[in-house]
């Protein structure tokens, strides 16, 4: 039938609830200083599965992904620059 | 001039006013900006004339912080930002490209709505009584202690960036998928990689201006304290925000300015630019590399010693694209058949302006000197060099340049060539003593100072009266034209590229038959005879 | 139902790979638009680690995550009808949209139900704001972005439920077919991104601090 969704839309879906779970347990878990860098890495690949599947990416060519990615790129050089700042002051 | 073309297309007002026809639109938008020129020139007027006395003679110093804000504010996001690529851009870069219009036709429409309501909003708050935070709304002082309009202020720009970003979502994508067949990238004339760089900055830049705007805003409303010490907040937060805009904003007022300059330093020295390529990438360079350098606006702000390291270096390698097609340029010349018409006396102005202005910049990317010459009239004149030497000037030569194509009409030869020597002579006496004051330590932002530097300010001031004179003359004598000058025909200049294939003016939908490109752009034959692109 | 292509494009193909390409421009901006915001907030939590970490524990996860689920499952539909108007099945489709819209509706109603609870604990910067402890400073400040980021996002879901119900009115009055479709697909972008800030958000303000 024409309506049912495509599986891999299926699947991704399950998997984000999945990821989502697997986020709020692992908050609660105490791994001390890996649980931001975690936490992070779960958001990244919910991202990436809604850009790449919902989104459609993995089907298209690479002048849209560059477009895509182009704005989390030049964020994470504003984050760079500032961070050269926050990072090396002297303490108080 | 054919009957029928985009300006008699249909007289009515409305027509105009709900045009999608982006020819009309870049109409629309040189009207506003010579509108808010004058606004920011009456200020500047004000302050060259309130400076000319060592003492406060005509303002209050808060009346002056005022009209420095209102200058700033006007001429950067109300007249430089737009220039070129809302007037010029819009008409041209369809035209460059054989497409019947940009992508968005209606965005473009909506662009201009957005900019008008800005401006209004802006305009507003300069009537009502001001702002006094410089255009540079630095916190906490605009956030808690200002009493000037800075929501107000704050709400204009916001909607005015808007507009920029537009623009720049157009061009991005008309460029890469409007062009004609045949037109592969090496083959897009460098008015377009320019301008495609800009809109690069306008499109990831200007969002973040309009977050930081939003902060400033909720803070002075609601009082969140995102930039106040006193809550944990750091002003220099707001630096880094700000900057991280306002320093590629720079590079969106000189890029454009050097599509031109590429433009016309090819057709009047009937030659191709020499190093396309070079010159095409560094364009894409200094859009890139020139949202590594904002700390160097910082360099006495408090940030950490390490940061001004890193950012004084990424300056000194963001002039190296520059300076790339300064050379570039100046090879482009040297065996050419070069004639003096009035846009290149504009294009040759800019060269040497836009050098020193870019050499001077070097000095402030050095972290030692910044220090002694920050916040001096040191800066004041090396970014007056490159915006007003550089990129007004590029305007005024792609607006002679494009005339007859925009309006139909030739302007007069002669009276465009006096005004700009006298632009060039007007702007030479107006600041190259600001460069003299700044080292003798004036400061910016001031308009009470030490009776010694009186003599440079004076000298300044003269200048600036000239240069009045001079940015008045293309008004009438290109108005003049629009009703008397010659009629104009396809192609005046005897240039290559797609626009010049079209009638003078051209008609609604440009090309009645999408041109089919053939050759890369300004090939001149020995004779100075030029190949159009899609012979 | 535009089956030619607007006057300055060859054909519909052209024509919908421009929207696209326009609309990822679009949402570029949009990453950096919130950027500034989460430019703030890692510098002040950099800066006030243990205050942020205090002041996160304070936020409704439960809510949080409720909401997250919601839109993800949005999303979804929103994927999904996409991908069958691409088949001409676009009355099913305009029936997923409108259940995005609902969801959507329904995230705004607990964010809503959210800020009601937060206020109530003092928690809103500026109205009785109270923390206890000697991190009310940092919490201030991470209260502040809390609420900036989620309204400015909020902001962007109603634009986002407006824009899905216009769509999905036109699909069932048959505007879209196999053939044109462009807007479905340049509404159903739009709608994930606004589902993507929220993934992010979601990480930074309901998870840290939970392990004390």
């Amino acid at each position: 039938m024409s309506w049912y969704p495509p599986r891999a839309l299926v699947f991704s879906w399950l998997g984000l609830l999945g990821l989502l779970g697997l986020t709020v347990f692992t908050a609660y878990q105490s791994l001390g200083a890996f649980n931001t860098p975690i936490a992070l890495a779960i958001a990244s690949c919910k991202a990436l599965l809604i850009a790449a599947v919902f989104m459609e990416l993995r089907e298209h060519n690479a002048l849209t992904i560059a477009f895509a990615s182009a704005g989390f790129f030049w964020l994470a050089i504003m984050l760079w620059l500032a961070f050269s700042d926050y990072s090396t002051r002297p303490a108080l | 001039m054919t009957e029928r073309n985009y300006l008699t297309e249909d007289t009515r007002i409305i027509s105009w006013l709900f045009t999608t026809d982006h020819k009309r639109i870049a109409i629309l938008f040189f009207a506003a900006i010579t509108l808010f020129f004058f606004v920011g020139g009456a200020a500047a007027t004000m302050i060259r004339l309130e400076l000319v006395s060592p003492q406060g003679r005509f303002v209050t110093s808060d009346v002056y912080n005022r009209l420095f804000t209102i200058h700033g504010v006007v001429m950067v996001w109300f007249f430089l930002i737009p220039s070129i690529p809302s007037t010029l851009g819009n008409f041209i870069v369809p035209l460059m490209i054989g497409a019947r219009d940009l992508a968005f036709p209606r965005l473009n429409l909506t662009s201009f709505y957005l900019f008008m309501l800005g401006g209004c909003v802006t305009l507003y708050a300069v009537f009502a009584g001001g702002v006094d935070t410089g255009w540079t709304f630095y916190a906490p002082f605009s956030t808690m202690y200002s009493n000037g309009h800075v929501v107000l202020a704050a709400v204009g720009v916001f909607i005015a960036g808007f507009s920029s970003i537009l623009t720049g979502l157009n061009f991005i994508v008309t460029i890469h998928r409007l062009r004609a067949p045949g037109l592969t990238w090496y083959r897009l004339p460098l008015f377009l990689w320019s301008l495609y760089a800009t809109s690069v900055i306008l499109v990831l830049a200007t969002p973040v201006l309009a977050m930081t705007l939003l902060l400033v805003a909720l803070d002075r409303v609601f009082g969140v304290g995102i930039f106040d010490p006193d809550r944990g907040g750091d002003p220099l937060l707001f630096q880094h925000l700000f900057w991280f805009y306002s320093h590629p904003a720079v590079y969106i007022m000189i890029l454009p300015g050097m599509g031109v300059v590429s433009e016309l330093v090819a057709v009047f020295s009937r030659k191709a630019v020499f190093g396309y390529k070079f010159v095409a990438w560094s364009a894409i360079a200094i859009a890139v590399v020139g949202f590594f350098v904002w700390g160097h606006h910082m360099f006495v702000s408090g940030q950490s010693v390490f940061a001004g390291l890193v950012f004084s270096f990424m300056s000194f390698i963001v002039a190296v694209p520059s300076a790339i097609k300064v050379f570039n340029w100046t090879a482009t010349l040297h065996k050419g058949w070069v004639r003096f018409d009035a846009p290149m006396l504009y294009a040759l102005a800019f060269i040497g302006l836009f050098t020193m202005g870019g050499l001077t910049g070097l000095f402030l990317a050095c972290l030692a000197y910044d220090v002694y010459v920050t916040d001096t009239y040191f800066v004041i004149a090396h970014f007056h060099y490159i915006m007003v030497g550089g990129m007004v000037t590029a305007y005024f030569g792609g607006l002679h340049y494009w005339w007859p194509k925009i309006t139909g009409r030739m302007y007069p030869e002669y009276w465009a060539r006096a005004a700009a020597i006298l632009i060039f002579f007007g702007f030479n006496l107006t600041f190259f003593p600001q460069f003299i004051l700044g080292v003798l330590g004036m400061p910016r932002r001031y308009h009470v100072y030490p009776p010694e530097f009186q003599v440079w300010h004076v000298l300044s001031s003269a200048g600036a009266s000239i240069l009045a004179i001079a940015y008045l003359l293309p008004l009438f004598y290109l108005i003049w034209s629009m009703f008397y000058g010659a009629r104009a025909p396809a192609n005046p200049w005897g240039a290559t590229g797609l626009e010049w294939l079209t009638p003078s003016p051209p008609p609604k939908h440009n090309f009645e038959t999408t041109p089919a490109v053939t050759r890369p752009p300004y090939e001149y034959t020995l004779g100075g005879e030029a190949r159009p692109q899609n012979a | 139902m535009p089956e030619t292509p607007a006057f300055q494009f060859v054909d519909l193909r052209q024509q919908h790979e421009v929207a696209q390409l326009g609309m990822w421009v679009f949402l570029a901006t949009e990453v950096l638009f919130f950027g500034g915001l989460i430019l703030g907030y890692s510098v002040y939590r950099f800066m006030y680690p243990e205050g942020f970490a205090d002041a996160a524990r304070h936020t409704q996860i439960a809510i949080g995550s409720a909401n997250t689920a919601i839109l993800l499952t949005s999303s979804f539909f929103v994927a999904w009808a996409v991908s069958i108007v691409r088949l001409g099945a676009d009355r099913v489709a305009a029936i997923l949209l409108a259940a995005a819209a609902a969801l959507g509706c329904v995230f705004l109603v607990l964010k809503g139900i959210e800020y009601k609870v937060e206020y109530d604990e003092h928690l809103v910067p500026g109205y009785f704001f109270t923390f206890g402890g000697p991190n009310a400073t940092s919490a201030w400040l991470f209260f502040s972005f809390y609420f900036v980021a989620t309204a400015i996002h909020a902001l962007h879901v109603a634009i986002g439920i407006m824009v899905l119900i216009f769509i999905a009115l036109k699909a069932r009055c048959g505007a879209y077919s196999a053939r044109y479709h462009a807007p479905v697909t340049v509404a159903g972008l739009y709608w994930h991104f606004v589902d993507l800030v929220w993934v992010f958000l979601f990480a930074l303000i309901y998870l840290p601090g939970r392990t004390s």
